[in-house]
């Protein structure tokens, strides 16, 4: 777990102190796609709750959810209510990047500083009430059974099938052209 | 966190993460680089030949947070399961770097970008490993 944890170094980079969160792989170069940046969103949320059921790695994870939220909410300053966030927490000056991607990662990481405040996650032991069903999703008419008829392999008959459709299909279009015109 | 249940004739949400993960196992391929889940469901979608981490991390997660809530270590299994395939995979080194994704037609090539939420999704599914394997060594 720590070797996980230690893991996440690379998207904290030491030239801003190694506790802001930046996805390394597309942030800087500004080359992030419509789903990027929502990325460091689940990073954040999923550091926080690992903080609570893995208490050992509470000091290290809420350091760099605290630091990475102020720089988040440094770069929440854009757009004409001066409310819009941007990309790059490690800039305190809107980077005028929009998106649904870069409000969701703001508000994870600035809420997942709240994680402390409520218990973890429930078991099944500790008050969790959701009824078990072992066997959903198994059998019946799923997706997994149509998966035959989209899967199965084109073969020579369906290929003469087809021309012989599209020769009917054709032929009719011609012959109602024809029969239209004169 | 006991959020409300749906009504009594809609499926619980635990029966929803369930259904998900025992269609997922229906999903195991074992045919190309050893196992694995594929990116996508329908032959026919872009991406059908390519295992990626964000499919087998967010699976990891789903059965190991299953496990933690329901004790039931089936769960478990596939769990390490997924953890043991893609340590045979380039897709996560000795050096804990993770990776995006192999092609089926090349297992060993791995496209070498490390996204935020991959690791993400191996931490938090490692920590609900974590409390599920040191609750069950202190309740025995």
């Amino acid at each position: 777990m720590q070797k996980l944890l230690d893991a996440t170094d690379i998207f904290f980079p030491t030239e801003f102190g190694g506790v802001i969160m930046v996805e390394v792989a597309c942030e800087p170069q500004g080359t992030c796609n419509n789903d990027q940046p929502s990325f460091k969103a689940y990073l954040a949320r999923w550091m926080a709750a690992t903080a609570q059921i893995a208490p050992f790695t509470e000091p290290i994870i809420m350091k760099k959810l605290r630091e990475s939220a102020r720089g988040a909410a440094k770069q929440c300053s854009g757009g004409p209510q001066g409310r819009t966030c941007g990309r790059k927490w490690t800039d305190s000056v809107w980077d005028g990047r929009t998106g649904v991607g870069e409000e969701m990662s703001a508000l994870s990481v600035i809420q997942a500083n709240l994680i402390q405040k409520v218990p973890p996650p429930l078991t099944a032991n500790t008050g969790g009430v959701s009824k078990s069903d072992p066997s959903a999703g198994t059998g019946g008419d799923d997706p997994v059974m149509l998966e035959p008829l989209l899967t199965r392999r084109i073969t020579s008959g369906d290929r003469a099938g087809a021309g012989i459709l599209t020769a009917v299909t054709l032929g009719g279009l011609l012959a109602t052209i024809y029969w239209i015109s004169f | 966190m006991k959020y409300p249940e749906p009504p009594p004739k809609q499926p619980s949400w635990l029966s929803l993460a369930q259904a998900t993960f025992n269609l997922q196992v229906n999903r195991w391929d074992t045919q190309h680089c050893g196992g694995g889940l594929r990116w996508q469901i329908f032959p026919f979608n872009k991406g059908y030949d390519y295992k990626n981490t964000i499919s087998n991390g967010g699976f990891f997660q789903l059965a190991a947070r299953l496990a933690r809530y329901t004790g039931n270590d089936t769960y478990a299994e596939w769990a390490d399961k997924t953890w043991d395939w893609m340590h045979t995979t380039p897709l996560f080194t000795d050096n804990y770097a993770i990776y995006d994704g192999i092609k089926i037609e090349n297992c060993s090539n791995p496209y070498p970008i490390q996204w935020t939420y991959n690791v993400g999704t191996f931490l938090m599914g490692a920590a609900n490993m974590y409390n599920y394997v040191s609750g069950a060594a202190m309740s025995s």
